[in-house]
């Protein structure tokens, strides 16, 4: 790990220096909504470092959050001609520069990768990626309506789960940090640092300690045996304001449920991952017409005990970051954290 | 290991139509294109069969793990992919991976008594497993071998071919079931769970393995339960829809395990300590 301070008045060309050669992913607002937009840098028609630079100082969420880069949306897998199948090459010119990454998300994405890097098989599609990715993170001053980052042990103000991470100056006349923690990260603050736009410290990172580090609350897990949980709690009364709509598990950080899709191109076939649902009843339907998951009770139950028991059972980690992005999009008005604290026997 | 998702190339070398009664089983031998990629499976292992443009799907392996030029898997039509399937015809060409998933015990199962209980199609993931036990090299590891085998008539049983030369064995007992009488039937009538009871089975030193449609395997596996046999010792193969077959795409997990590498396998030890629902 190391440490530069950044004057206030060299951040916004510090920033920019962290995303040259990158094309940058950068959280903007349109009609609103701030999403993550993709900016070739050698387009230099926008003032890139700018939208950087108020990204990493802007204290919102993106409402979608930035696992497309890891785990895009719809990716082509293979391709089949009439003789051979290939794996379709990852396109590793883009090197992607994430900026502006809150704690909840960095987690998330740390979640999102031992899932997919850990156990019997690697997939390499989504893990390959991470080496192209550089992700810039920063802290939120302010909880957001529905956050519980704080419930969920995570600090809202500091993450070392990324390449950089940049803290920001408590008052006027400080300055910002910048932390790296992987060697891409130390390169390019070693360029920082050369470049004249900061100098090293050996300032430790405050951890949010100057604001409190956040997470003094008790952490909000399921302790029970999953089939304790299975049939005891009411998931039928939990699951009734339900629409199934899905929302929850495309805009959730950790979610990373997929189909295979298959698609004719000319003499090809083109087979893709796309997104998949635990929401939708199709997920689990056998051919037969059986489905394990026929209702909406069982399929809120797989989405709760996924997220809170099973991940954590194989992999450690509790697959829910409080980024609130769930309870927030709802159009029932569906609140996760309620419904564990509900089944955990904690009083909403 | 490459990328786990990207399968490889095979024919089709035989199609066997497998019941009378029913046109929709028909067994597939499968022959790697390339005789550097062979599937090298333990019995109860499955693998996913790609036919491009329509999509992919998982079978279990239903040939003996000892014939290593080719496999078979057993196939009903029934959904998307399997009616495709279907219309394949020797020569055809079709992408598979794997193997996947885990395996039935054999070694743990070495010098006990084996109980096959199997009810229609859920004769084709043991069959490698029977072949296994009566491969020369292996039929001494195991004492007596007995079947059950069930089907809703006559005409629905699959691999007679076998099943006759299993009955001729001394080394085995084969014993027949259907649902309902029939004229010139010589097996016995009635469910299997009803039939266990009737059989020689030394309950202190035996290992059951059981599959057919889900209500069979609940009804025999307690009857199992209920005679004595340990639930450590009983044994059963799942199924669940499945995309990645590897662990990651969120579709076949009971609980926190998941069919496709847990299991299939699982005793019924195991399947008590999981959620029901499956």
């Amino acid at each position: 790990m190391k440490c530069a301070v950044v004057p206030r008045e060299k951040f916004k060309s510090a920033v920019g220096l962290l995303i040259d050669g990158y094309v940058a992913a950068i959280p903007v607002k349109e009609n609103g909504v701030l999403e993550y937009k993709k900016m070739d840098g050698k387009a230099g028609e926008k003032d890139l470092a700018g939208l950087a630079a108020y990204a990493v100082d802007c204290d919102e969420l993106p409402y979608k959050s930035p696992k497309e880069f890891l785990f895009p949306q719809v990716e082509e897998l293979m391709v089949f001609d009439n003789d051979s199948c290939t794996a379709v090459e990852k396109d590793t010119r883009d090197k992607i520069a994430v900026v502006g990454v809150k704690p909840c998300d960095l987690n998330a994405l740390k979640v999102l990768l031992t899932v997919f890097f850990q156990g019997k098989y690697k997939d390499d599609n989504v893990t390959g990626r991470r080496e192209n990715i550089m992700l810039i993170g920063t802290g939120c001053a302010k909880k957001k309506p529905g956050c519980f980052c704080d419930e969920r042990g995570i600090n809202k103000n500091f993450s070392s789960e990324c390449d950089i991470f940049i803290e920001k100056p408590v008052d006027e006349n400080d300055s910002f940090r910048f932390y790296s923690f992987t060697v891409g990260g130390d390169d390019v603050l070693d360029r920082l640092v050369t470049g004249g736009f900061g100098s090293y410290s050996d300032y430790e990172p405050a951890c949010g300690q100057r604001e409190g580090n956040g997470c003094e609350k008790e952490e909000l897990v399921i302790e029970a045996e999953e089939t304790e949980l299975f049939d005891t709690a009411d998931w039928e009364g939990i699951s009734e304001r339900c629409l199934g709509c899905g929302i929850c598990t495309y805009i959730c950080p950790t979610c990373h449920c997929f189909d295979f899709r298959d698609a004719l191109a000319g003499n090809k076939t083109i087979r893709y991952r796309c997104w998949d649902s635990c929401m939708y009843p199709k997920f689990t339907l056998h051919a037969s017409g059986h489905n394990p998951r026929a209702s909406k009770k069982e399929r809120f139950r797989q989405r709760v005990l996924h997220k809170y028991v099973y991940v954590k059972k194989n992999f450690g980690y509790v697959a829910c970051t409080g980024c609130g992005r769930c309870i927030r999009s709802c159009p029932a008005g569906m609140n996760i954290r309620n419904v564990v604290r509900e089944i955990s026997g904690i009083r909403v | 290991m490459g990328n786990a998702y990207i399968p490889f190339k095979a024919r089709i070398a035989l199609i066997l139509q497998e019941t009378s009664s029913d046109v929709d089983i028909k067994t597939f031998r499968i022959k790697p294109a390339d005789k550097d990629k062979r599937m090298d499976f333990m019995p109860g292992q499955f693998f996913e069969f790609s036919v491009p443009g329509v999509g992919e799907a998982p079978f279990g392996f239903a040939s003996s793990p000892y014939e290593k030029d080719f496999f078979e898997v057993s196939i009903k039509k029934t959904g998307l992919v399997t009616e495709v399937i279907h219309n394949l015809k020797p020569g055809d060409t079709v992408w598979i991976r794997g193997p996947l998933g885990n395996s039935f015990p054999v070694e743990k199962m070495e010098g006990s008594n084996i109980l096959v209980v199997a009810g229609g199609l859920g004769l084709a993931p043991l069959r490698p497993l029977i072949l296994y036990m009566l491969e020369p090299a292996n039929r001494s590891k195991y004492k007596n071998i007995s079947m059950l085998l069930a089907a809703r008539s006559s005409g629905d049983f699959i691999y007679m071919r076998d099943i006759s030369e299993w009955s001729r064995r001394d080394d085995t007992e084969v014993i027949l079931t259907i649902d309902r009488p029939e004229e010139g039937w010589k097996g016995k009538v009635g469910f299997p769970h009803n039939l266990l009871g009737e059989m020689q089975i030394d309950i202190s030193d035996t290992y059951a393995i059981t599959c057919g449609p889900p209500i069979m395997i609940k009804f025999v596996s307690g009857k199992l339960v209920e005679m004595g046999i340990p639930k450590s010792k009983i044994y059963t193969t799942l199924e669940m829809r499945m995309t990645c077959g590897v662990g990651k795409c969120g579709k076949c997990n009971i609980g926190h395990k998941y069919v496709c590498v847990d299991g299939p396998v699982f005793s019924m030890e195991e399947l008590s300590g999981m959620p029901q629902e499956y």
